[in-house]
């Protein structure tokens, strides 16, 4: 029974911490300070893009933080390259949640573009946009970790309030894994992009000589979703479910 | 010996044949050798043997208008087995199309065309082109002719293709002079169709839609640059040539003697635009056909062959005047309004709001740009303005502002104005949109508390919002509150099947003792050979009391109670004989049961004959019990 609990307590940690952070090593603390420097002496495009570089340095050496995007999402906005802001905000939200700072900032990147179509499920899960990545995560953890207790007190101690809690830890256990997991399909399996190019044209197929798809080219900050890849061009679908073709030079993918 | 011969041979030829055919070759064509004045031909550059080549370079061509129509490949790849010999062929070649059209009539030869390869000139050979003038006659005639010959990009203007025909001579002079015509005449216009327009130049109409209403049902009039109809023997090649009339008018012209005379005349009238200034020609426009000029005695009409053409027509696009140009012009030119929207409509210092400007209508919105609102002095002192961006469709153009409120109060977003050249009226017209209401408060200031995520600097957090640069929120400046934040899913997962396990596990283990703990005949015969000891070492007790009877009741229930609590038999009233039947059904070695037969009759006769006749009972009881013990634990009897 102790050993049963011991391993339950060490499987419950395990999925805690596959949600926690940790903190930057060294290296990486002095390439964010030397980058915050840079972005505050900075005094032309060309010293925001070197700040952004060097946010991109840590993001390289394997650390996602919301942080890390958000500055360097800033860096980028000042270097007047908003396609490319808009991407590094966009992926910060993931991670910071409902900041309102954030929030400011994308908007005013994204400027007066469409709001994108939300699925249904977004509004079934309607708390989804104000919980991030990583804190969906660990309260799943919590809930399953919590649930699973519950049920192995009931194996043993029969008491009929006990089984109600666990039952309905088990329903909020089950919904917030769907939620993560809903973020975990638009996140890790959807490629998102944004045009970083001006009057880029989409076309009907991957070459130069197709017609374009659209009555008008597509202005940097437009965001898709990546269908295909074919060779140097990618198929996107629009928000508006309109699908073409662009260069891969003319987009970054998220 | 003669395959050796044959092999050498082999190896020698081919190669050479295969070098001989990858010499690269350029050759020239002409799609007709003569030509009337005005008239068109296609030139034909081909390149063989050459990989990827450039596209010609055509010197030399001062007589001719030159238009390159496009070029395509000529690659092919052929393989052949012949008794299993495999032999490849591959062929690189390009076909490169322009389309000459020579500005005055003589006989012209067109220099050969070049070709860099390898940095190496190749050259073609140079071909004889004879361009005829138009004949001299008077029996039709072709004019270009159009309402404005300047205008304003964007601003429509029509252009008359007239064809003077001359009227049939009498008895028949009453009948159109198309309807005697076999074959019809043909004219050829060189931007008819929307593709062959000047760049520069839009149709107002679809040039098929243009064309379809000045077809002649009955077959009557003109041909037009060889279109054709398809029918459905269309299949076997036959297409009908389609007749094109548009209404006649009669008409008074001087003919080749200088007399008033009579024509009828055929109008074609096609609007265009021009998208940007500039200037724009049409090309000559020609008509070849044969057309009556007498009757003969017996009443048939003669008629002559002739060929003429029309000049070609300059259009001249001009720009916008300078003069008079207002600050507010935005470049567009045409006829438009103006539509303007806010949101929100109430807001904060501070706090972004979006300025929307429409502009709708028609004309050219090629060089549109948003207005100025920085400029706009009531706007700038009241908002910080941030730069426009800019959607623009083919009648709309739509200009979308970022801004942020300054101050407070609750006057309405002011008036914005934006220029435009009205090409009708030929000067600058303003438009203004509608003052908005907008009310503005006190900017809020966040505390803390309502900052749900990461603080800014750990420690030092302001009571106020950050301040704001240009419109972008500072950075987070700590470094401590940078965390990795990456999320393993396959660990969630593998933590996630594993309190699964667990829980699984538990709930088996669970059962399992459940079972094992709830079946009392389980539990009785778990409990069976201690039991039997412990009456045994009870009997050894009452007799070394001396307490015979007793300690032989004890031994008989030590024995029956062992094989009851086994059996799940009721002890109290198992009889020797009972016992004895189990043993036999468990197939008890028959030594055994001989034995326990036997310490059964021990203990009645102790019970009854006193100590004499219980000698030894105890002793031989606790090795009875033992044995059995093992012979029923070897057949796992008290699981």
């Amino acid at each position: 029974m102790i050993k049963t609990i011991r391993l339950l307590q060490l499987f419950c940690c395990l999925l805690l911490l596959s949600g926690c952070g940790k903190p930057l090593d060294l290296d990486s603390v002095r390439i964010f300070q030397e980058a915050e420097r840079t972005f505050a002496q900075a005094k032309s495009p060309e010293d925001y893009l070197k700040a952004a570089a060097m946010y991109q340095e840590i993001l390289d050496h394997g650390y996602c933080s919301g942080a890390v995007l958000y500055n360097q999402g800033n860096a980028l906005m000042r270097a007047g390259q908003r396609g490319r802001a808009i991407a590094a905000y966009r992926q910060a939200r993931r991670y910071m949640g409902p900041d309102p700072f954030l929030e400011a900032n994308l908007a005013y990147a994204v400027g007066g573009q469409p709001p994108r179509h939300r699925p249904l499920i977004e509004y079934l899960l309607f708390w989804q946009d104000w919980i991030s990545y990583p804190a969906k995560f660990q309260l799943t953890a919590c809930g399953v970790g919590i649930t699973l207790a519950l049920a192995v007190a009931a194996l043993f101690v029969d008491r009929w309030w006990l089984t109600r809690v666990m039952l309905a830890g088990l329903a909020l256990s089950l919904v917030l894994i769907v939620s993560a997991g809903y973020d975990w399909y638009r996140y890790a399996w959807n490629v998102h992009g944004v045009i970083v190019q001006t009057q880029t044209i989409v076309r009907k197929g991957n070459a130069e000589s197709y017609e374009p798809a659209l009555t008008t080219a597509l202005e940097e900050g437009a965001e898709f979703e990546l269908v295909e890849r074919r060779s140097d061009w990618m198929l996107i679908r629009l928000p508006s479910e309109q699908e073409g073709w662009v260069p891969d030079r003319a987009a970054v993918l998220y | 010996m003669k395959h050796s011969r044959l092999l050498l041979l082999v190896l020698f030829y081919v190669p050479a044949a295969l070098h001989a055919a990858e010499e690269p070759k350029i050759s020239a064509s002409l799609g007709q050798d003569e030509i009337y004045e005005g008239q068109s031909v296609v030139y034909r550059v081909v390149a063989d043997n050459v990989e990827n080549p450039q596209t010609p370079e055509l010197r030399g061509m001062e007589d001719f208008d030159v238009a390159f129509l496009g070029q395509q490949s000529l690659d092919s790849h052929q393989v052949t087995i012949i008794n299993g010999v495999m032999s490849e062929v591959t062929h690189r070649g390009r076909e490169f199309q322009f389309r000459l059209t020579p500005k005055k009539s003589g006989e012209f030869t067109i220099p050969p065309p070049e070709i860099k390869v390898n940095g190496k000139t190749i050259m073609g050979e140079k071909l004889r082109l004879l361009v005829q003038p138009p004949s001299a006659q008077d029996l039709a005639a072709v004019e270009l002719t159009a309402d404005h010959t300047e205008v304003y990009p964007m601003q429509p203007f029509s252009v008359t293709l007239s064809i003077y025909v001359k009227e049939l001579p009498a008895p028949l002079s009453d009948r159109d002079p198309l309807s005697v015509q076999k074959p019809r005449p043909e004219l050829r216009i060189p931007w008819l169709k929307d593709q062959e327009l000047p760049a520069g130049l839009s149709s107002a109409e679809d040039w098929q839609q243009w064309a379809k209403e000045i077809i002649d049902p009955e077959g009557v009039g003109f041909g037009l640059n060889d279109l054709v109809q398809h029918t459905a023997f269309s299949f076997f090649g036959e297409n009908s040539a389609i007749a094109f009339r548009p209404k006649p008018r009669s008409a008074l012209r001087r003919d080749a003697k200088g007399q008033a005379a009579k024509y009828r005349r055929y109008d074609f009238r096609r609007a265009f635009k021009a998208k940007q200034a500039g200037s724009i020609t049409l090309g000559a426009v020609t008509l070849q056909g044969t057309f009556a000029n007498a009757v003969s005695d017996t009443g048939q009409l003669r008629g002559k062959e002739i060929y003429a053409t029309s000049k070609p027509l300059a259009i001249l696009v001009k720009d916008v005047p300078h003069i008079g140009r207002p600050d507010s012009y935005i470049g567009a030119i045409g006829h438009y309004r103006l539509g303007a929207e806010l949101t929100p409509r109430k807001s904060k210092v501070g706090d972004p709001i979006t300025f929307t400007l429409v502009l709708s209508g028609s004309g050219s919105l090629a060089a549109v740009k948003p207005p100025d609102l920085s400029k706009a002095t009531a706007v700038a002192a009241r908002f910080k303005v941030y730069e426009a961006t800019q959607k623009t469709d083919s009648d709309t153009a739509s200009f979308v502002y970022s801004l942020r409120p300054l101050r407070e109060g609750d006057e309405p977003f002011p008036a914005v104005s934006a220029s435009y050249f009205d090409v009708d009226e030929g000067r600058y017209a303003t438009l203004q949109s509608d003052p908005i209401p907008i009310s503005i408060t006190k900017a809020e200031q966040l505390s803390a508390e309502q900052i749900v995520a990461a603080p800014r600097v750990a420690g030092q957090m302001s009571k106020e919002l950050e301040a704001r640069r240009e419109g972008i929120f500072a950075n987070i400046t700590d470094a401590s509150a940078v965390r990795d934040q990456s999320v393993r899913p396959a660990a969630w997962l593998a933590g996630l099947g594993g309190c699964l396990g667990i829980y699984l596990l538990a709930a088996v283990v669970t059962v399992f003792i459940r079972r094992r703990t709830q079946d009392k005949s389980a539990l009785r015969r778990r409990a069976a050979a201690p039991r039997a000891r412990q009456q045994l070492r009870a009997a050894t007790d009452e007799w070394q009391a001396r307490r015979v009877r007793q300690a032989a009741d004890l031994v008989q229930d030590s024995l029956a109670g062992l094989v009851a609590d086994v059996a799940g038999l009721h002890d109290a009233g198992l009889t020797a004989k009972d016992v004895l039947c189990q043993l036999q059904a468990w197939a008890v070695d028959e030594s055994l049961i001989a034995r326990t037969g036997r310490l059964l009759d021990a203990c009645d006769a102790a019970r009854y004959g006193g100590a004499a006749a219980s000698s030894g009972l105890c002793e031989e009881a606790r090795q009875v019990v033992e044995a059995m013990i093992a012979a029923l634990r070897s057949q796992k009897r008290f699981r």
